[in-house]
């Protein structure tokens, strides 16, 4: 698993790719969670991930909490099938705003 | 359908074998026939019931002397046959129940993938009576 954080728009978008799965959604965990501590709305880009455990899910979830509790904005973008399935099978997909990409998800949101 | 051994494996029970877990059992239910969107699900399930035994079965301060587990899988007729064998101190199955998902939070979900996904879930008695076994049943498309 690889990640990067990019600036778009003034959210921190967290692009993330591979696996994630125990071994790995710490640092995923810890990439959002330190985003939404700098005051920063948070978009995850799951358009390269090829595989999401429930370990990886719930960084995510972690995620969305922590971003409600500050009230920051928080969401997925580009979720690959393999991450959308894993998502639904959570009922996650109604949960979490969801968009095909920053500009997209901007406009939802208003 | 004949029978057959698809699998058999062994790994430390460490989160840096799950990803190697993962490739051998998608390759062994490819090899088997078993369609893509199955061999995603069995996938999914059975890298959560690793990750249990990981976490719960070898964590909470257990002093086992040996860390792994080991994956059998088998074709018997249509149906795909997952075991699952650790050498952890015995877990209370009654306590491994799929939580409700109302509550959006994190943690809990694998145990409601795996009963979702699989059409049968049990724990049986390993051979020498040692550790754990859970034994998991999918009838592919």
């Amino acid at each position: 698993m690889r990640y990067e954080i990019v600036n778009r728009n003034g959210y921190a978008v967290v692009q993330l790719s591979g696996d994630v799965d125990m071994s790995t959604s710490p640092e995923v965990r810890e990439a959002i969670i330190n985003s939404l501590k700098k005051g920063e709305p948070v978009l995850v880009d799951l358009s390269g991930v090829t595989y999401i455990d429930s370990s990886g899910v719930a960084s995510l979830v972690e995620g969305y909490q922590t971003a409600r509790a500050g009230k920051l904005d928080f969401g997925l973008i580009g979720v690959s099938s393999a991450a959308m399935n894993v998502l639904q099978l959570a009922r996650l997909d109604k949960v979490f705003p969801i968009a095909a990409n920053v500009d997209e998800h901007i406009r939802a949101v208003g | 359908m004949s029978d057959s051994i698809l699998l058999k494996a062994r790994f430390a029970a460490a989160p840096e074998s799950l990803k190697p877990m993962r490739a051998a059992l998608a390759s062994a239910l490819g090899r088997a026939g078993c369609t893509q969107e199955d061999v995603r699900d069995i996938v999914v399930a059975v890298n959560e019931a690793c990750m249990n035994v990981i976490q719960h079965a070898y964590g909470n301060g257990c002093r086992c002397a040996i860390r792994e587990f080991v994956l059998d899988v088998d074709k018997i007729g249509a149906d795909v046959e997952i075991r699952i064998t650790d050498f952890a101190d015995p877990v209370n199955p009654a306590h491994i129940k799929p939580r409700s998902l109302d509550e959006v939070r994190p943690g809990g979900l694998g145990v409601h993938f795996i009963h979702a996904i699989m059409d049968e879930v049990c724990f049986t008695a390993p051979d020498d009576g040692q550790g754990n076994r859970l034994v998991m049943k999918k009838r592919c498309q």
